[in-house]
């Protein structure tokens, strides 16, 4: 699954350690988020949304 | 990994110090040691456990969401697997050498496991089907 994650991120300056807090996860998941090697569970998937104002299917897109 | 190097530290530390005393101890008090050596061995189980959940809170690895989480749950399945194929070697090991009460036992243990997995297996469903 692909993702615009490390680009919403990069914009509002967040680094990986803030937003794994802000979210509640490991900093590895954010990692492995990014890279497209983890899908994260919906309800991780709608705090991301939620998290950058924006809706999931935005940042989330079947390869 | 800090809060590990303490702890083996403090471990290794207490063990040699408890070593020390079983030197100098008159004859008749054997029993002091091995209480220590038995409260120190503990003290680190209960420590090794304490400082694994510091770590688990500290970096949320063991929150549902995290990678971590989801890798630990993989590895818990497969490793039941490789139990039930070592257990189910070593039975017929067993059989081999003619050991057929101990292979029993092995056997016997092998079909709780899979009747365990089965059991929990029918309770989630059953929740999951409840809940829905």
């Amino acid at each position: 699954m692909k993702n615009s994650l490390l680009a919403l991120r990069q914009a509002r300056g967040i680094s990986q350690d803030d937003l794994g807090k802000l979210l509640g996860v490991s900093r590895q998941t954010i990692i492995s988020i990014e890279k497209g090697r983890y899908a994260p569970s919906l309800a991780l998937a709608f705090k991301i949304a939620e998290l950058f104002d924006t809706s999931i299917e935005s940042i989330f897109t079947p390869e | 990994m800090r809060a590990w190097f303490t702890l083996v530290g403090a471990a290794l530390a207490a063990l040699l110090a408890v070593w020390a005393l079983a030197n100098v101890l008159p004859a008749g008090y054997e029993v002091i040691p091995r209480i220590l050596y038995a409260i120190i061995v503990f003290g680190g189980a209960v420590g090794g456990l304490g400082v694994r959940k510091h770590n688990e809170k500290r970096n949320r690895t063991a929150d549902a969401d995290s990678v971590e989480h989801q890798i630990a749950i993989q590895a818990r399945a497969g490793s039941f697997v490789d139990g039930l194929v070592i257990a189910a070697a070593f039975g017929l090991y067993l059989v081999l050498t003619a050991q057929f009460e101990t292979a029993l036992l092995v056997y016997g243990l092998l079909c709780v496991s899979i009747g365990l997995f089965w059991a929990r297996y029918a309770i989630l469903r059953r929740g999951i089907n409840q809940a829905a």
